[in-house]
C-alpha cells in the first residue's frame, strides 16, 4: 500500500523522509560491504530486487471487490538481512513513483519506511524466530513474508492516522478506520505473498548455489 | 547455440504480464480507498504535490505495470535458469533434450 503523491502534509512527508534516511544509508553501506566480500552474490541480490519489483507491480484482487499490492520484500530480507532491502525497496518505490505515478516523491520517505524498513525487519525477525522455534524453512519463510506484508500495511495505516487524526476520535479513531479499511483486503494478499515467497526460497535452497551458502542464515540450511 | 534459459524467462514474463492484465478492473485498489478515507476524515484536503509524470490512461498504466512486472520476471527467470543450468551440468550428464 503506497501513500499517493501529495497525500501526506509537508511536515509529515519530511519527517518520514528523515526517519527512513539513516536506514537507507546504512543499507547502502551494508550492500556495498557485502558485494565487496562476495561479488558473486550480485545476481542473487538482483533476484531479490527483481522479486520485489514483480510483486509490487501486481495488483491482486482480494475480497469484497477490493485489490491491493504485494510487497515482495520478505525474500531479500530473509536472505540478505533487512539493511539491503532498505535500498532495494526504496529503488522499487522510486521506480513506481516516477514511472507509474504510484506512491510519490513526497511520500517516498514514508512509503520507504513502511515497505523498505519496517516490512523487511519484521520479516527477518519472524523468520529467525520461526527457525529458532524449530520451524521448517518453508514455514518460517511463509510466516515471515506474511508478517512483513502485514507490517507494511499496518505502518502505512498508522502513518496516515498520524497525519489525519479523526476530528472526533483522534489518532486512535483514525488508526482504527484505516486499519479496518484494509484488513480484509490485505490478509489474503499477505497469505499469497507468504506462499509465493516460501516456494521461491525453497526452490533456491534446492539449487543450493554457492552465493546462498555464503549467507549467514543458510550456510547449513536444513529444510 | 540454443539458449535453454530463454524458455523459463519467457514463461515468467508471460505469467507476470498476464497477471497484470487479467486483474479485474472493477476491483478498487486500497490506495484509492486510502485517499478517499483521507478526504472523508479531513474534508477539503487537497494534495499539495502532483506526480511528475502520470500514465495517460488505464491501458497505459497497465502496460507500465506489466513492463515493471516483466522486467522483474525476466531477471528472475534468467537467474533461476542459470541455477537450473548449473545444476544440470554437475556430475550427472546433461539431459539430452537440451
Amino acid at each position: 500500500m503506497h501513500i499517493a503523491e501529495g497525500f501526506l502534509p509537508p511536515a509529515h512527508a519530511a519527517g518520514w523522509t528523515v526517519a527512513a534516511a539513516p536506514f537507507v544509508a546504512a543499507g547502502l553501506w551494508s550492500l556495498n560491504r557485502h558485494l565487496k566480500a562476495h561479488p558473486e552474490a550480485r545476481l542473487l541480490l538482483g533476484a531479490a530486487g527483481a522479486y520485489a519489483l514483480v510483486l509490487s507491480a501486481l495488483k491482486l484482487p482480494s475480497v469484497a471487490g477490493s485489490s491491493s499490492h504485494a510487497t515482495g520484500v520478505g525474500f531479500g530480507a530473509i536472505l540478505f538481512e533487512p539493511g539491503v532491502m532498505a535500498v532495494l525497496g526504496t529503488l522499487v518505490l522510486l521506480f513506481q513513483a516516477l514511472l507509474l505515478a504510484h506512491g510519490g516523491l513526497t511520500t517516498l520517505g514514508a512509503n520507504a519506511f513502511a515497505m523498505a524498513v519496517v516490512g523487511p525487519w519484521v520479516a527477518y525477525g519472524v523468520f529467525r524466530l520461526g527457525r529458532r522455534l524449530g520451524g521448517t524453512l518453508m514455514v518460517a519463510t511463509f510466516l515471515a513474508a506474511f508478517a512483513g506484508n502485514l507490517a507494511t500495511y499496518v505502518t502505512t495505516s498508522l502513518q496516515l492516522a498520524l497525519a489525519f487524526p479523526d476530528p472526533a476520535s483522534g489518532f486512535a479513531g483514525a488508526a482504527a478506520k484505516f486499519l479496518s479499511l484494509f484488513a480484509f483486503t490485505q490478509v489474503p494478499l499477505a497469505l499469497v505473498e507468504g506462499a509465493l515467497t516460501a516456494v521461491l526460497l525453497n526452490a533456491l535452497v534446492g539449487y543450493n548455489p554457492p552465493e546462498l551458502r555464503q549467507l549467514a542464515l543458510f550456510s547449513g540450511a536444513k529444510t | 547455440m540454443k539458449f535453454p534459459r530463454a524458455r523459463l524467462v519467457f514463461v515468467f514474463i508471460l505469467l507476470a504480464v498476464l497477471l497484470v492484465f487479467l486483474s479485474p478492473a472493477g476491483f478498487v485498489g486500497t490506495d484509492e480507498q486510502a485517499t478517499e478515507m483521507i478526504e472523508q476524515i479531513h474534508e477539503g484536503y487537497t494534495p499539495w504535490f502532483e506526480p511528475v509524470w502520470a500514465p495517460a490512461g488505464v491501458w497505459q498504466e497497465r502496460l507500465l505495470f506489466a513492463l515493471q512486472a516483466a522486467l522483474g520476471a525476466a531477471f528472475l527467470g534468467y537467474y533461476l535458469g542459470r541455477l537450473q543450468g548449473a545444476a544440470s551440468t554437475r556430475p550427472e550428464r546433461r539431459d539430452a533434450r537440451h
